[in-house]
């Protein structure tokens, strides 16, 4: 849900779904240049443990600032952004990234994100100051 | 490479600064990069300056054709992904960033990075000794900051 008025404290962001896919980490990987085998070969995955290829860590990153940008509307930007990946996810898997406006100061906003998955499991928390273009 | 080991290579680096040229930007890699995500970039306009994603500088691990097959690590990651320090096979995992954004990206802006070890801790686990490695990496243009991003890893 895009804001389309004067951001205030307490607005919700999103929710915004993400559902990664073995080719969408395919195309992460290629475009960053990351040759991660954790990211494209399952039998090295399962290897190390997991139940299959891993989200990149700055594709977490990614799915909670596009959640922020696409609500915060054309031609708002990050100021600053920060983000943890606190557990992985695989293609598959549901994401929900969603968030709070916890500061308002003058045309910037400050919120908390969070990133889960359909287990209600947190993946990556995330912070955001963001520039409004208009209110 | 054990992770003591790796450690005090990483603390012997504190703080020293590489610096690197990363090249031209280009649209393309803008554009694909959103695409990737799941979030594509409006059609070109006639005239309209493109913007690199926000996260694009500091998700790009390799900026140039990097090392043949044979010279990657076990897992597949290339060595410049930390090119302040060589720690051998060490499997590292992104903890995630901290970003600050100044200026917008643009296509055509020449950009260097700064890098350096901020900080690494020696840690015990469930599992073992691990460390956390911390780097300060700064994106520039023409003398201008573009993105300050401090970056963790962890490493077993």
């Amino acid at each position: 849900m895009q804001a389309v008025k004067k951001p205030k404290v307490g607005d919700t962001i999103g929710p915004t779904v993400w559902r990664p896919t073995t080719v969408q980490l395919f195309r992460f990987s290629a475009v960053t240049w990351n040759a991660h085998r954790i990211h494209f070969d399952r039998t090295y995955a399962l290897k190390e443990g997991y139940p299959d290829v891993l989200v990149q860590s700055h594709l977490h990153g990614a799915f909670l600032a596009q959640t922020v940008l696409r609500w915060a509307g054309p031609g708002s930007s990050l100021v600053r952004f920060t983000w943890e990946n606190r557990h992985y996810a695989i293609p598959g898997d549901t994401l929900t990234c969603e968030g709070t406006v916890t500061e308002m100061q003058g045309e910037t906003l400050t919120c908390e994100l969070t990133e889960t998955n359909q287990h209600g499991r947190v993946c990556a928390p995330g912070w955001a100051t963001v520039a409004i273009a208009s209110c | 490479m054990d992770v003591r080991e790796a450690y005090e290579t990483a603390r012997a680096q504190l703080r020293r600064t590489c610096r690197r040229e990363l090249g031209e930007m280009r649209e393309l890699d803008f554009r694909r990069f959103a695409i990737a995500v799941g979030d594509p970039l409006p059609p070109p306009a006639d005239g309209a300056a493109v913007f690199a994603p926000p996260l694009y500088l500091s998700a790009v691990l390799g900026w140039h054709e990097g090392p043949d097959e044979k010279r990657l690590r076990p897992d597949g990651a290339d060595s410049e992904v930390l090119p302040a320090v060589d720690l051998g096979s060490l499997r590292l995992m992104g903890v995630g960033q901290s970003l600050e954004l100044y200026e917008p990206v643009l296509n055509g802006a020449r950009v260097v990075e700064e890098i350096s070890i901020d900080d690494v801790q020696l840690k015990e686990g469930e599992s073992g000794s691990f460390i956390l490695i911390s780097l300060k990496r700064l994106f520039s243009s023409g003398g201008r900051p573009l993105v300050r991003c401090i970056e963790t890893f962890v490493g077993r």
